[in-house]
């Protein structure tokens, strides 16, 4: 049996003809009862009729008290609503184009939001998944000897498991591959499932090491063709031969190590000729994730490391903590409060579209409602509630939201298809695997939920203004046409103008900057010639003192140098120097490089000379400085033979760089300008050049300089690393092929910055354009007044134009200044951010300034054709 | 669409159920009987009879059909349910005790 509100929703129409019926047969019984009395038919229906009273009424009375009620007058509501919608389809269309178009851009960030930072890994419980370290006085993320996990282990009262690993780079045919020695515990305790076969378990790592590992299926589909025979087979990592037991599911892998290529048990960390925990068992190489119990919380586990720590290392020892951190690896990207601002700026950035399209649409509907008064002023006084009016003018907008919401639909799915593909088709070729770090876009619950919420949302927000407006109105004005609609509503379709336009003015600042910046960075000239020039990071020192040696006598090979940190990799380090003679203090950036660095990358030497060979073996406590740095710290002086008096470091260095330790330098040469830090930085304003070698025992890149064939000149670098100690690990890259890394991603920036910037345009322009016709239409009356009284149709459009751009400004200020405090924020957060540079602010301006007045011109110059005759008489 | 205040509401009800113990009747009848049983004090317009009867149909204490009139004509009819009977004793019962109370606080 059907509950009773559904059948009378079903049987509505019987419902409605039955009553229909018996109001009927009322009636005509009480004509029956007049005529008995004696009256005329006439009379007796005339009475009838009154006794009756109102039809409608009774009619209503009895509809409000059917068990679907309540039902029903919202379904009469959504009809009603969509009978205004159809009889104004453009306005119904713009509407849900621009709101679709805001759910759209907001719906495709956070899709892509959810897939990379929301979604956890796929594995049970990832929530559960923390990692432990800390930070020493003299050392980052310090890693756990095996003395230290162990000990961890045997005492720990949170976790339900605990792990270690530490990586392994190897060569595979020629190629770096990155394998992830780890306990034999890892796959069990983060619960992870085999493609095929099998994958790693306890008894796996046995001592010396069983030879079993675990490809990632990136790796089995790229490198052996997605091979269904693989399990079983012997292949050969570096030198050793393991057996493949085993393909890990697509995708797997916690933060930070999507790129891994295999996973080995620890025990064969000697084998990979990784650090051997095994041998040294004190030696700090190991990351430790743990599984935190069921039940407790990461305040328990944070406070109980903590102490731990502290117990373990003594403030005396040197692995003593300063910072402790229990770190969630249950996304891709951990959540760490810097990564969290950028975030919500980001997504921020892209629900401003969303808000600004409100911001529109609100204003179509308001100039809408301007023309309903009468339409609502007559419901009003046919006695329909205010509250009524305004819920079924808020149904009305949000049967709105259905279409717009499958405009914004329609647009995610693009995005989902598209995103992907354009990131794969425009990354540079060589920078890095790219395929692997990207996460599966999917319309997931939450993005559905998220889309579903955010068109509510956006329905409810056009519609409640003018709704409440309107249903405020005044009876009496409002049914001769005359608005309630004008005072108050125009200041708030003012503030909603001066939002698209700050918004925009706001886009086009970030655009332009990104595009200043990207453009500087395609073009700059930096005065190194590194198109040549090949990065190769071979980790042991003596192998890479063997190797340079080798290369050197390479007749292909044109030089061999060595640096801390190659140029135009990220802005260069900071040191504190103070100038002999002028007692100049400055911070200076520095780079540590050996004496054939200068020649390699074509750097003049302006006065002086380079380091020697010996002065660079024993890094000497001589440097060198660009001309500008000279420039600033010995203004008209000759800076041969001056001495640089190094500030020393303050008291944490727990910031990872590394610096020079003498306390002073004599300066022994100076070198021509160049860019040394970030491309788009422009030439280094200081630049201070350290000795050091080849040779050195130091952590070096080393870089080599051959022929235009970068593929040539890094065989001819695995040919001598292998003729010294064949597949020993090593990669390298061209720097131009670095270069162009950095390059995409300003550049996919400045495209996702100037698409906000296109559409913020677009919106703003429609906005402006939307609400001046409107004000135009609504004052034909006073300005034909004002034309019949002589007044010149120039000054009209003046005065409208003037108007508008005082929006405008208002706008426009409050953009700017928004935009001045977000680059301060990014420039603190992200180093790689270029500084302040004022042009994208002056050009953004214009831009917007100019389109607000092309918007607020074209609709202006219909006043000029008002004829005055006919314009007093428009109602 | 005003409401009625409930005990408003329920006199309505009660006179309805009590008009129709004695048999059915279509709506005008009702209102008729009312008047009758009341001597006049009360005469039920249609805007708040028949809301008042579909309530009362909605509730399962009425069922409703279509009959031929006295003068032949095809009206609704209204008759009490099992339920509805029930109903009237248990509104009357209500009713006394209130109707008890109330004129013995006035007269006390």
């Amino acid at each position: 049996v059907l509950p009773r509100w559904l059948r009378n929703l079903r049987q509505r129409r019987e419902l409605e003809r039955d009553l229909d019926a018996e109001l009927a047969a009322h009636r005509d019984l009480l004509i029956d009862e007049h005529i008995k009395a004696g009256a005329t038919f006439a009379s007796a229906r005339r009475a009838a009729q009154l006794e009756m009273g109102g039809l409608e009424v009774v009619k209503d009375g009895v509809r409000d008290v059917r068990a679907s009620a309540s039902l029903e007058s919202w379904l009469r509501d959504v009809r009603y609503g969509l009978r205004q919608l159809r009889r104004a389809p453009l306005f119904a269309a713009s509407v849900a184009i621009t709101i679709g178009l805001g759910l759209g851009v907001f719906g495709s960030a956070f899709t892509i939001l959810n897939a990379y930072v929301l979604r956890p890994v796929d594995l049970p419980n990832p929530y559960q998944l923390y990692a432990l370290n800390w930070d020493t006085a003299t050392e980052r993320r310090h890693r756990f000897s095996l003395v230290d996990f162990e000990a961890l282990r045997d005492n720990a009262p949170f976790f339900s498991g605990l792990i270690a690993e530490e990586e392994a780079p190897v060569m595979q045919d020629g190629n770096p591959a990155i394998g992830l020695l780890v306990t034999g515990n890892y796959f069990q305790v983060l619960g992870a499932r085999a493609a095929m076969g099998r994958l790693l378990a306890p008894n796996d790592a046995i001592p010396a090491g069983g030879g079993a590992v675990v490809l990632s299926h990136a790796e089995w589909r790229s490198h052996y063709g997605a091979d269904p025979t693989i399990i079983g087979r012997e292949i050969v990592l570096g030198q050793q031969h393991v057996t493949v037991v085993g393909v890990a599911e697509p995708g797997f892998g916690l933060a930070g190590e999507e790129l891994i290529n295999f996973w080995a048990p620890l025990t064969m960390a000697r084998a990979f000729k990784a650090a051997d925990v095994w041998s040294d068992r004190d030696k700090p190489s190991l990351l430790v994730v743990a599984r935190m119990r069921e039940g407790s919380t990461k305040r328990q586990v944070r406070a109980w490391f903590d102490v731990w720590l502290r117990q373990r290392f003594p403030s005396s020892s040197e692995s003593a903590p300063v910072a402790v951190y229990v770190e969630s690896r249950a996304t891709h990207i951990p959540l760490t409060g810097p990564i969290v601002t950028l975030l919500s700026l980001l997504v921020l950035a892209f629900a401003l579209v969303l808000l600004i399209a409100c911001a529109n649409v609100t204003n179509l509907m308001l100039a809408r409602a301007f023309g309903r008064q009468q339409e609502i002023a007559i419901r009003l006084s046919l006695g329909a509630s205010r509250v009524r009016i305004v819920r079924q003018l808020l149904i009305e907008s949000l049967t709105l939201a259905i279409p717009a919401a499958a405009v914004g639909l329609a647009l995610v799915t693009v995005t989902v298809r598209v995103f992907p593909l354009f990131i794969v088709d425009t990354f540079p070729e060589g920078f890095g695997p790219v395929e692997q770090v990207m996460q599966p876009l999917d319309l997931d619950a939450r993005v559905m939920a998220v889309l579903f919420v955010t068109a509510l949302t956006s329905a409810v927000l056009v519609g409640l203004t003018p709704a409440v407006r309107l249903a405020r109105a005044n009876l009496v004005s409002a049914s001769k046409g005359e608005g309630s609609l004008s005072g108050g509503g125009s200041r708030l379709r003012k503030g909603l103008v001066a939002l698209q336009i700050g918004a925009c003015v706001l886009f086009l600042v970030c655009a332009t900057s990104l595009i200043d910046v990207s453009m500087r960075m395609a073009n700059a000239n930096t005065g190194l010639s590194y198109e040549h020039v090949l990065e190769a990071l071979v980790a042991p020192p003596q192998l890479r003192a063997k190797v340079a040696d080798r290369l050197r006598s390479d007749p292909a090979i044109e030089r061999v140098a060595a640096v801390w940190r190659a140029p135009l990799s990220g802005p260069m380090s900071p040191i504190g120097v103070v100038a002999s003679h002028t007692r100049i203090e400055q911070i200076a950036g520095f780079l540590v490089v050996s004496p054939d660095y200068f020649s390699l990358f074509g750097i003049r030497i302006v006065r002086g000379r380079p380091f020697t060979a010996l002065e660079g073996d024993e890094g000497a406590a001589v440097a060198l400085v660009s001309e500008a740095t000279a420039h600033v710290l010995w203004p008209g002086l000759d800076p041969i033979d001056q001495t640089l008096d190094l500030v020393p470091a303050r008291v944490r260095v727990s910031t990872g760089r590394r610096r020079p330790t003498y306390s002073s330098v004599r300066v022994i040469g100076v070198t021509s300008d160049v860019v040394s830090g970030m491309p788009a930085d422009g030439f280094d304003k200081t630049c201070i050049y350290f000795a050091t070698s080849v040779r050195s025992s130091d952590d070096l890149t080393m870089l080599v300089r051959g022929g235009a064939d970068m593929t040539a000149l890094k065989a001819s670098v695995t040919a001598a690393v292998n003729a010294i100690e064949p597949d020993a690990p090593f990669q390298s890259i061209p720097i131009r092929t670095f270069v162009s890394g950095l390059l995409w991603i300003f550049q996919a920036f400045s495209a996702a910055a100037s698409f906000l910037g296109v559409i913020g345009l677009l919106l703003a322009f429609s906005g402006t354009y939307a609400v001046v016709a409107f004000l135009v239409t609504r004052r034909t009356r006073e300005f034909g007044v004002r034309l019949a009284l002589g007044a010149s149709p120039v000054r009209i459009v003046v005065a409208i134009l003037a108007e508008t751009l005082r929006t405008a400004v208002l706008g426009i200020g409050v953009g700017l200044m928004i935009a001045a405090a977000l680059a301060r924020i990014f420039i603190d957060t992200i180093p790689i951010i270029p500084k302040f540079s004022v042009l994208p602010y002056l050009v953004a301006t214009a831009v917007v300034v100019m389109a607000a007045a092309t918007a607020a011109l074209i609709p202006s110059l219909r006043t000029a054709r008002i004829d005055p005759s006919r314009a007093l008489r428009v109602e | 669409m005003a409401r009625k205040t409930p005990l408003l509401q329920g006199t309505l009800d009660v006179l309805i159920l009590r008009a129709l113990a004695t048999g059915e009747l279509h709506g005008l009848g009702v209102s008729r009987r009312i008047e009758q049983m009341t001597k006049g004090a009360f005469v039920v317009k249609p805007g708040s009879l028949f809301p008042a009867l579909h309530r009362l149909e909605e509730a399962v204490w009425l069922k409703s059909f279509w009959d031929a009139s006295e003068n032949n004509r095809r009206a609704k009819y209204y008759r009490l349910t099992k339920a509805g009977s029930q109903q009237l004793d248990e509104e009357t019962a209500e009713w006394n005790r209130i109707a008890l109370a109330m004129s013995r606080a006035l007269e006390g």
